[in-house]
């Protein structure tokens, strides 16, 4: 502190090149927060506008993953799945199937983004048995989410998949856009 | 309806005079169980089913065309390790259930069939194997293959379709069974049928060698539903009525810890 106050006192060009400095690293620190606050609108742009209008429009970000799944748990009536997705985004995922062998199954999920946050899902399946494995299709409805996912919403995601009985794993394909 | 893949051949030993059956009232009776009964377990799922006729004990009831099944949808067989395997109709007649992958079993069963020959109706035996078959449409194709051996020997093959959802279903088309040229048909008075691994033995190959093994069941739900297990059965009959019976597993006891 006492040194500080000394050199800017000094006023050589040891001082004046310290000042600068120094005012260059706090219009970094007074920038930080404008760009943290502009990357956030960026990307939650649908947050609800509780102070007023929207300061950006919402986004629609293309979301076409693959995962691969294990069974966690007994197989039976419900399947709970957990295992990894790639594609557009990555990261770990859980599936909960029921009925996936019915005309009338369904699936719910939720995705963790390797980038941070997680994304929700819900989906009404249609199974067919073809001996051990079960290929299912449906068209999938985005929940909701946390994070920079916290209010993605999206219908009419393409939803389908395999799951082979001898291990119960799963492979899944999820193709569309989410708006968040 | 005749199933035109289906093939019976027909032994009958004596020609007596020929039984009339006359148009009666059919009766149903279902059992359900589970071998073994645990929570959260693998089972076997048990359906006894025993035709009859309304005020005869002994009576010939009308040959069943159609059965249908519901059991619980929480009781999901696809849920199971059975049926891994398909096994086609064609195998099926050609070579009996031994043509079929062993691992397309889904269970074992018996029924009882009556031969309206001679004043009294001839009660014989009939061996069920319960196989995966193709898919039907979108459905699930369950095939109850039965071999009878005498008087009357017949290899019958009743397509079924398993629908699955909330109205877990088995629905199972049940050809007639010819017994002489102008006699009645044969009329099933009982079945008997286990859905699960009892009995059942699939192979599998480890470290290059073929093991056998018993598959994992149907799982049964590790909280028993509200009043027990329901099970339903609806009959079909040639003259035109129709049958239903229902049964109910109850919850097991459970003893409360002091």
């Amino acid at each position: 502190m006492g040194s500080k106050m000394k050199g800017m006192g000094d006023g050589g060009e040891s001082g004046r090149l310290h000042a600068l400095r120094g005012a260059a690293r706090r219009r970094m620190w007074l920038m930080l927060p404008a760009a943290t606050l502009g990357a956030i609108a960026a990307l939650a742009p649908a947050a609800p506008a509780h102070n007023g209008p929207r300061a950006t429009a919402a986004k629609t970000l293309a979301f076409n993953v693959n995962s691969n799944l294990h069974l966690i748990g007994r197989p039976g009536h419900v399947l709970n799945e957990k295992g990894t997705f790639t594609g557009s985004q990555s990261g770990t995922i859980a599936i909960r199937f029921t009925s996936v062998s019915s005309t009338s199954g369904g699936a719910s999920f939720t995705a963790y983004s390797s980038s941070g946050g997680s994304v929700s899902g819900t989906t009404s399946t249609k199974g067919r048995v073809v001996g051990a494995k079960v290929y299912f299709t449906g068209i999938m409805s985005i929940t909701g989410g946390t994070g920079r996912w916290a209010h993605a919403s999206g219908r009419g995601l393409k939803f389908s998949g395999v799951v082979d009985r001898h291990n119960f794993h799963a492979t899944t394909q999820m193709q569309g856009s989410i708006n968040v | 309806m005749r199933l035109p893949t289906a093939t019976a051949l027909l032994l009958t030993a004596a020609l007596g005079c020929l039984p009339t059956v006359a148009q009666a009232t059919e009766t149903a009776k279902l059992q359900a169980g589970f071998s073994p009964y645990r929570l959260g377990a693998s089972t076997t799922l048990k359906l006894a089913l025993d035709i009859g006729v309304a005020g005869a004990s002994d009576g010939l009831p009308s040959p069943v065309t159609r059965f249908e099944m519901r059991i619980p949808a929480n009781l999901e067989l696809i849920g199971s390790k059975l049926g891994l395997s398909i096994c086609h109709p064609a195998t099926l007649l050609a070579s009996g259930s031994e043509g079929c992958p062993a691992d397309a079993r889904l269970g074992l069963g018996s029924a009882r069939i009556k031969v309206p020959v001679g004043p009294e109706p001839i009660t014989e035996s009939a061996s069920i194997v319960a196989e995966m078959g193709p898919p039907v449409g979108e459905e699930i194709g369950v095939l109850l293959y039965a071999e009878a051996g005498s008087p009357v020997a017949a290899q019958l093959i009743f397509p079924g379709v398993l629908f699955g959802g909330q109205s877990q279903s088995l629905s199972t088309a049940v050809p007639l069974i010819p017994s002489l040229p102008g006699a009645p048909d044969i009329s099933m008075v009982s079945m008997k049928l286990s859905l699960g691994p009892e009995g059942l033995t699939y192979f599998k190959t480890v470290h290059g060698k073929t093991v056998g093994y018993r598959p994992e069941g149907i799982a049964l739900p590790t909280r028993c539903p509200h009043g027990g297990f329901h099970f339903a059965s609806e009959l079909a009959f040639v003259d035109g009525t129709t049958a239903s019976a229902s049964s109910v597993v109850p919850c097991p006891v459970t003893r409360r810890r002091r």
